[in-house]
């Protein structure tokens, strides 16, 4: 044992936690060298001096100035405690905590499992692409502002919606006829503007939003204008940029229809890569799109 | 410096006993019988200052910092499970309340005054005295003088460093408790306090050979 690995144990010998050997080893060099030994009489006179520092009285106030600070606390904190303690209201405060419980659970409740709660579409859907001109009636694509929360929904928008290809000979005639059929029609003449259509083959497109149950007598009055044909389809709304609020579940007003957001659709994917997210929506109106087309297009087919 | 069997003995079952009684007080306290706690502040109170005296050096401060402790001890009295003994659990929040309390001083500047930077006595070599065994009224003034000046050293070293030495070689904690108090495992408490003791040699020999020039 050199020097210093002597003195590194000087604190574990001074309080006996050396092992025999390490004990014998550390008294051997002592014993032998004199600027350790030296070393080690000053480290113990420090030590067994420090252990030797009288312990001060400690001023008289302290237990008084403890105890005033506790009762001050006690004052503060009990006052609750006190209440609890009253056997009087102690039966009242469980039935309200029971009936907070109660409460809690079911607006939890209804929170997770809600289908029918008011929604309040304040981020922008009343920015929706297709929107009814108030003067007119017709429907218009509108800009998405930058960076602002938007959405579009195409006007065919809902779980299932009715394509109906009218075949007609006078458009005239056939949109008054349409018109009557039910309140909300709207009228999608950009439609015909679609560079992907073929505008001299449709002619214009109307959506008439009923019922389910009205369905059929829709469809007896579509036939008394013109040829129809007519199949269910599945439709989807797509969203644009930002976030949509909407959470499955929750209930909307589109384009003034009652909208339920049933999550997303199978098509979603494609719709996030070109416009947003998908959204399936359960619409209780079924759309009908009605497509007018001249007799004499089909025909020529 | 070694004390007999029968002394050890003696002291473990007072230890025994204390810690019977404390919990029997904790007990007490805890069913709504406040003013008990006056008989642990009692029990307790010397050692708390003088943890709280030669960790911050002033008498003033040291008391503030005592009834600090105990209030703090007595808020947290129902999370004392009992699974240490109460004065191992004491010094834990005396520990920590120091610590805050010396940060707080620090901002202040509260260690910068004259009081904390005073220069050591002169000191004859009271090494060399204080091995000698006789008792006379000249040594018991080296003695006083020497102790001073470990007081001193003390307070010039790091917080952490003066804290194990207090707790180990004033205050009488064993290794175990210290492990306990400081939340440190063995080894590292053992390391720590061999660097404390060490670096308190060396500030008291710095000063001794001030004292000489």
């Amino acid at each position: 044992m050199n020097c210093k690995e002597t003195q590194k144990k000087f604190s574990q010998f001074f309080d006996d936690l050396l092992n025999g050997y390490k004990n014998t080893a550390l008294l051997d060099h002592i014993s032998k060298c004199e600027s350790c030994k030296r070393a080690w009489n000053r480290f113990i006179n420090i030590v067994n001096s420090l252990r030797c520092l009288p312990h001060e009285e400690p001023p008289f106030d302290i237990t008084p100035g403890v105890m005033a600070r506790i009762h001050e606390l006690e004052k503060r904190e009990c006052w609750w405690r006190k209440l609890l303690a009253l056997d009087s209201l102690a039966p009242l405060l469980g039935t309200v905590v029971v009936i907070m419980l109660v409460l809690g659970s079911v607006i939890l409740y209804q929170k997770v499992n809600n289908t029918k709660g008011v929604l309040e579409v304040t981020n922008a859907p009343e920015r929706l692409d297709v929107k009814t001109h108030p003067g007119d009636g017709i429907l218009r694509k509108t800009a998405i502002p930058k960076g602002r929360f938007a959405a579009t929904v195409s006007p065919l928008s809902g779980k299932r919606y009715t394509v109906v290809t009218l075949y007609v000979d006078d458009i005239d005639q056939a949109e008054r006829k349409i018109t009557t059929l039910a309140s909300r029609v709207f009228v999608d003449r950009n439609f015909r503007t679609n560079p992907n259509q073929a505008p001299r083959k449709i002619l214009t497109q109307y959506r008439i939003d009923i019922p389910a149950t009205e369905l059929d007598s829709l469809l007896r009055e579509l036939t008394k204008i013109g040829e129809i044909n007519h199949s269910v389809n599945h439709g989807k709304a797509a969203m644009g940029k930002g976030r949509y609020a909407l959470e499955p579940g929750a209930m909307g007003r589109i384009q003034g229809m009652e909208m339920r957001f049933a999550g997303d659709t199978p098509e979603g994917a494609g719709n996030r890569r070109k416009m947003g997210q998908g959204l399936h929506i359960d619409v209780p109106m079924v759309p009908v799109n009605v497509v007018v087309v001249y007799r004499g297009h089909r025909s020529k087919k | 410096m070694k004390v007999d069997d029968r002394e050890i003995n003696r002291r473990e079952q007072n230890r025994e006993k204390d810690e019977f009684d404390d919990s029997k007080i904790i007990e007490r306290i805890l069913g709504g019988e406040v003013n008990e706690f006056a008989i642990l502040v009692k029990k307790y109170q010397k050692g708390i200052y003088n943890y709280a005296l030669r960790m911050l050096g002033h008498e003033e401060e040291a008391r503030d910092l005592a009834q600090d402790i105990f209030v703090a001890a007595y808020k947290g009295l129902r999370g004392f499970r009992g699974e240490s003994k109460f004065s191992t659990w004491l010094f834990r929040i005396a520990i920590n309340q120091t610590k805050n309390r010396i940060k707080y001083l620090r901002r202040r500047h509260f260690f910068d005054d004259e009081q904390y930077t005073s220069e050591a006595k002169e000191v004859p070599d009271a090494f060399a005295t204080l091995s000698g065994s006789e008792d006379n009224p000249e040594e018991a003034f080296l003695k006083k003088d020497f102790s001073s000046l470990i007081m001193k050293g003390l307070m010039e070293l790091p917080p952490d460093a003066r804290q194990i030495i207090i707790l180990r070689d004033i205050e009488d904690f064993s290794y175990e408790e210290l492990s306990q108090i400081m939340e440190l495992n063995l080894g590292t408490v053992k390391s720590r306090l061999h660097r404390a003791r060490h670096a308190l040699r060396k500030v008291v020999e710095a000063k001794m050979a001030q004292g000489k020039k």
